[in-house]
């Protein structure tokens, strides 16, 4: 497979903009990743150290293998919004004892690990990534219940306003029991660690899981609270005996293991995980996992602020494939549309990269070669960078409607997973029925200063972090037969100079970011 | 003599073990000739084994049973084949029963005559037979039974030494200062010589408290040519055993070297001797004294071969053919200075007691002559001596060869049992030793440092070469996602943390890394930045903030890891980041699973237990149930007795966990 020669001057002047326009944003980007590991703050953080407690990066980070990998989804959902950015949970996919999991909870440091509309969003996504996947599910739960506060971020406090504000993701919260109960029906393993209060409808959480491990003296699992038996049955009982581990563990039989203290569930979890004998679903990459040969941190001078100023895909996919290495695809027809074979971090990837608007004949070559790469099982990998479906009489009367309409069929029913990155524009109609977002399951990266116009938002990314290619390895999200799009709101990536609207906006619309 | 004929040695049976047998070997192999080795079954898996074209098993554990049993080294001589013996040094080397049966049996024999090694064996005749041939001795008495043990000691004069008449080695020796310990002395004396060589004819000898051991190796033919190679200096020693020897002496000047080795050739006449053997004498202010003649190649003997450039096994095999030296004195001359440590198997914390057990990691370092008999995972047994190796240095200057030898040590990695590295190192170093003050009371004087206490960088450097090796060592290991660069995140975690133990001192590292090259690491709140040049599992080039280092490192999960830097060996123990509850559990004491009733009990108060020991069964639902031994540990009371009926969660054994027994 030739290797791409790159014409990227990077004594430019132009790249040299590009590069310090983008490094700016990598910095804001920077700073709102910080701002979301603060997680509640260090007042709260240290309140919860004193009580032997720990936030929930740091349980992942005890849970994770040393020195493995760790994709955090949406972390920067919520940002704002009344609610702290990353909204006080975090998921992601990691791996535990060799395994790839899905690993998820509450931040017991923001407003004490409150459902809301955002984290009740991230938390599905996780068990929809647990299922195509078929990874483990692990979640860490703690959790005071529903935000009726509206996340404390300022306007009404008053709890009936925010149960009507809530009404929303209480029914989705359903679907959460529902799903995690699916998960056991498709032997796909879930576990708990009750970190702490999980009660009324979160006690499912722990109660539909297949392996449950309980905190001593930290969880409290029951259907009532104190309060809430005294005010049901005028029962005085003490938490401990309503859900304490040693309870559950003891007595109840809900909880299989009991740990002595949250170190102590971490390692029972990997305890677990390690007799699972576990592989996710999908084959292993198969081919030379060689870095680019071009320097994938130059990606940050090919993407200008002006995004009318077009620039050649070819240069974006050299320096994110293995080796610099690209088979492309009719490149004489339809030239609007790059298409072509590479393999990022071992795994094939087909690859289609706007270069200029959809043509008719752009369109019907996108087509041909989606088939082409599920006749082989190849995974889709779109780079975005589009202002949309062509239009004009001649543009009609040489067929770009009929053959847009093939495109999207394809698109439709590819089985093959899809992973989209936003490299400059993604305008239109065009963007829309490309990748299907909001009916088909892509992981969704956006590399830095792209644009998203649909929803007028212009997220960026960081360049190599960025290559899709982790991601896809590191996930291999599989396409899903349903759409679902009401309930997967996942912001991963946000930053840039117009972003007006807020996250709630785009989760909302249903869009999909990872 | 002048009748002696050449009888070429064809293969050569060491009957000894580990570095001098493979010592001979290598010498041997130079010459062309086969090698054959005798082995104790404990030492199947040293070196010197497989080094011999063949090894022959001589099936037993002790000395005893193997080296000094000459009837089983027969044995092995005649099945192999083997036309000649070295008996090298220890175990057989001086004995004259063993020369004699290995002649008889028409093999030759590399070693003195016969009754050269008879005359030698009982010091004070042979002090009689030195003063004989006007060669000073000191003062001493044998000890009969009759014997006035005060007066004989009034009369070699305070401080006194007891010595054993076969004596060897420093066993069956003490230093008596005061009349009121002599007694004591002459018993102890007595019984370890008894058990040593199975005599225990004792004899006191006047001391010198800050005199030198030097001794003067000679070397003769069959044909009555005899020369002396100079002296070596043995004055370093601890337990009366050397640890440090050099060559040439720094207190003997020409004159003096003169005298002695003339004294040293008259000793040699006297006896008739030939082949490799050692004058020793004590040295004090340009006065001498004969001590002994050791009848066999010394331990040290490296140091003259260094300086004189002659390979003194060569020179025995050869004597033994019956080949003339072919050199008198005046063609011997000694170039540069050679020093030689005895790296030992042994705690200098405790008073320098031998701990043997199994040399995890030996790497030895090549800047020096290293002759050793050991590899990484070799047993040192207690049965035998815990010598390690020897390490020769060779350089222009006395100053430059300690230097040397000093580096070589240190950068010499040796690890798994106590040794005496860094007490040989600092010694090197001290201002005393390099200025040549070395007297037998030197480390009592002197008194270096016992152990190594690395600096804070040092340290510090040393857990982050140890961390970036063990990542590696994880990214090559993991059986998923083993492309992606090592600690990836694509949001702000957590660092990467643990905690390192280094003697009492525990260390806590974090480190961030993003793609396996550079690192934000940070030990005990001191921060680094570092570069990864080059790592596999056990070496790293790092660039740490402005300083670039190479460190080897072994890695050890569950025990010990080794780190080898510019500074040396810091050993590290990697603290488990989970720990399991059941340790605690046991102070409660071991219940009963579930109702049932005592079979056994298999231990009682007081025993210490291993983890995993059966402690007791258990017989429910007509079933046997084993209760074992959580950890470690000593019980502290059996609770129940056979035949008792238990109830769940009743406690059946109470156990204290060995934890800080050690």
């Amino acid at each position: 497979m030739a290797v791409i020669a790159s014409r990227l001057d990077t004594r430019s002047e132009t790249y040299l903009n590009n590069r310090q326009n983008n490094l700016e944003k990598l910095t804001q980007l920077e700073e709102l990743y910080a701002e979301a590991a603060k997680g509640g703050g260090e007042e709260s953080v240290s309140r919860l150290a004193s009580r032997g407690k720990m936030v929930i990066r740091e349980r992942i980070a005890w849970v994770l293998d040393r020195d493995s990998p760790f994709l955090e989804i949406s972390p920067l959902a919520a940002w704002r919004s009344n609610y702290v950015v990353g909204s006080g949970f975090v998921v992601g996919i990691g791996v535990i004892e060799g395994v790839e999991c899905v690993i998820l909870g509450h931040d017991p440091s923001v407003r004490a690990g409150a459902f809301n509309a955002f984290n009740s969003k991230k938390l599905m996504r996780g068990l929809e990534i647990a299922r195509e996947n078929r990874m483990p599910y692990v979640q860490f739960v703690e959790s005071a219940g529903a935000d009726l506060g509206g996340g404390g971020g300022g306007g009404s406090s008053d709890p009936e306003q925010g149960m009507r504000r809530e009404t929303g993701h209480f029914a989705e919260s359903g679907r959460l029991f529902y799903e995690i109960t699916e998960l056991s029906k498709m032997r796909i393993p879930t576990i708990s660690i009750a970190f702490g209060a999980s009660t009324a409808g979160g006690a499912y959480q722990p109660g539909m899981s297949d392996y449950n491990i309980f905190v001593k003296n930290q969880a409290m699992v029951a259907l009532g609270s104190p309060p809430l038996v005294k005010m049901a049955t005028g029962e005085d009982a003490e938490n401990e005996e309503l859900g304490g581990a040693d309870m559950h563990t003891a007595i109840s039989g809900l909880g299989d293991y009991f740990a002595e203290d949250e170190m102590d569930g971490i390692r029972l979890c990997r305890e677990v995980v390690r007799h699972l004998n576990w592989r996710k679903d999908g084959p292993e990459p198969s081919l030379p996992p060689d870095p680019p040969v071009y320097d994938p941190d130059e990606l940050l001078g090919i993407v200008g602020e002006d995004l009318t100023i077009p620039f050649d895909i070819r240069e974006v996919i050299a320096r994110v494939v293995d080796g610099s290495r690209f088979e492309e695809f009719k490149p004489r027809y339809g030239p609007t549309l790059v298409t072509g074979w590479a393999s990022i971090h071992g795994y094939p990837v087909g690859i289609l990269g706007n270069n200029g608007p959809l043509m008719s004949e752009s369109a019907e070559k996108a087509s041909q070669f989606i088939q082409l790469c599920n006749q082989v099982d190849v995974s889709l990998l779109f780079l975005h960078n589009i202002t949309g479906y062509v239009v004009g009489a001649s543009f009609e009367q040489s067929g770009i409607t009929k053959n847009g309409s093939k495109m999207i069929n394809a698109v439709t029913n590819s089985t093959v997973p899809h992973f989209s990155v936003i490299a400059g524009a993604s305008y239109g109609a065009g963007k829309l029925w490309y990748e299907w977002t909001c009916l088909w399951d892509p992981f969704h990266i956006h590399l830095a200063d792209s644009q998203d116009s649909r929803d007028g938002t212009t997220p960026a990314g960081r360049s190599n972090d960025h290559r899709a290619a982790t991601c896809c390895s590191a996930s291999r999200p599989r396409i899903r037969r349903r759409c679902q799009c009401q309930t997967c709101g996942r912001c991963r990536v946000l930053a840039g100079r117009e972003i007006q609207r807020t996250v709630r906006d785009i989760a909302n619309n249903g869009r999909c970011h990872d | 003599m002048e009748n002696v004929t050449i009888k070429p040695i064809r293969k050569i049976l060491v009957a000894n073990r580990g570095e001098i047998a493979s010592r001979v070997f290598r010498t041997a192999n130079e010459m062309g000739i086969s090698t054959v080795a005798v082995f104790a079954d404990g030492d199947l898996g040293l070196p010197f084994v497989s080094e011999a074209d063949l090894a022959i098993a001589l099936k037993g554990q002790t000395s005893r049973e193997t080296y000094l049993d000459i009837d089983k080294i027969l044995g092995a001589c005649h099945k192999s084949g083997a036309d000649a013996v070295h008996p090298g040094y220890g175990f057989l080397s001086e004995n004259a029963e063993f020369a004699q049966a290995v002649m008889d049996a028409g093999l030759t024999w590399i070693g003195p005559p016969v009754g050269a090694i008879q005359q030698m064996g009982d010091k004070l005749a042979a002090k009689a037979l030195m003063n004989g041939a006007n060669v000073p001795t000191l003062a001493a008495v044998e000890l009969a039974d009759d014997t006035n043990i005060a007066e004989a000691a009034e009369q070699v004069g305070y401080p006194v030494l007891v010595k054993a008449t076969a004596g060897g080695g420093g066993r069956g020796m003490r230093v008596v200062e005061n009349p009121s310990d002599l007694e004591a002395a002459i018993e102890g004396a007595k019984r370890e010589a008894g058990s040593a060589f199975g005599n225990d004819t004792v004899f006191l000898e006047r001391w010198l408290t800050s005199s030198r051991h030097v001794e003067i190796q000679i070397l003769g033919d069959l044909h009555g040519n005899i020369v002396h190679f100079f002296e070596r200096e043995c004055s370093i020693q601890r337990r009366h055993q050397k640890i440090i020897e050099e060559a040439p002496s720094p207190a003997v000047d020409q004159s003096l070297r003169e005298r002695m080795g003339s004294a040293a050739i008259s000793a040699a006449n006297q006896l008739g001797y030939s082949s490799a053997g050692t004058v020793e004498f004590l040295v004090s202010r340009n006065e001498f004294w004969f001590l002994e003649v050791n009848t066999r190649l010394q331990v040290e003997h490296p140091v003259t071969e260094e300086i004189t450039g002659y390979d003194l096994v060569r020179e025995q095999i050869r004597i033994a053919e019956g080949e003339h030296l072919g050199y008198g004195q005046l063609d011997l001359s000694i170039n540069g200075h050679a020093i030689e440590a005895r790296l030992y198997a042994e705690d200098p914390a405790r008073g320098f007691l031998p701990s043997p057990g199994t040399l995890s990691i030996w790497v030895p370092s090549g800047l020096a002559r290293i002759d050793s008999g050991v590899q990484s995972g070799s047993k040192v047994s207690p049965e035998f001596d815990p010598m390690i190796a020897k390490v020769i240095a060779h350089a222009p200057s006395r100053r430059e060869a300690a230097f040397k030898l000093a580096r070589a040590l240190e950068s010499t990695s040796v690890h798994g049992i106590s040794n005496n590295r860094d007490f040989l190192v600092a010694t090197l170093r001290t201002p005393e030793f390099l200025a040549g003050a070395t007297t037998t009371d030197f480390i009592e004087r002197v008194a270096p440092p016992l152990a190594k206490e690395a600096s804070d960088q040092e340290l510090f450097d040393a857990v982050i070469a140890l961390a970036i090796c063990a990542q590696c060592e994880r990214r090559w290991g993991a059986t998923v996602l083993s492309h992606i660069p090592s600690g990836w995140r694509n949001s702000h975690m957590p660092p990467e943390r643990t905690k390192y133990k280094y003697g009492e001192r525990e260390l806590e590292l974090e480190y961030r890394t993003n793609d396996g090259r550079q690192f934000e690491a940070s030990v005990d709140g001191n921060e680094f930045e570092v570069s990864v040049l080059h790592v596999v599992a056990d070496h790293v080039e790092l660039l740490i903030d402005d300083r670039h280092m190479e460190f080897e490192v072994f890695l050890d999960d569950d025990e010990v890891s080794l780190v080898h830097g510019p500074a040396g060996d810091v050993a590290l123990t990697e603290l488990p980041r989970f720990i399991l509850p059941g340790a605690a559990e046991i102070e409660g004491g071991l219940t009963a699973p579930m109702p049932g009733k005592v079979l056994t009990t298999a231990v009682s108060a007081g025993d210490s237990v291993s983890a995993g020991q059966l402690l007791v069964i258990l017989e429910a639902m007509k079933m046997e149930h084993r209760i074992t031994a959580p950890v470690d540990g000593k019980i502290a009371n059996v609770s129940v007795q056979v035949g008792d009926q238990v109830n769940k969660d009743d406690i059946l054994i109470e156990m204290e966990s060995a934890e800080g027994d050690d």
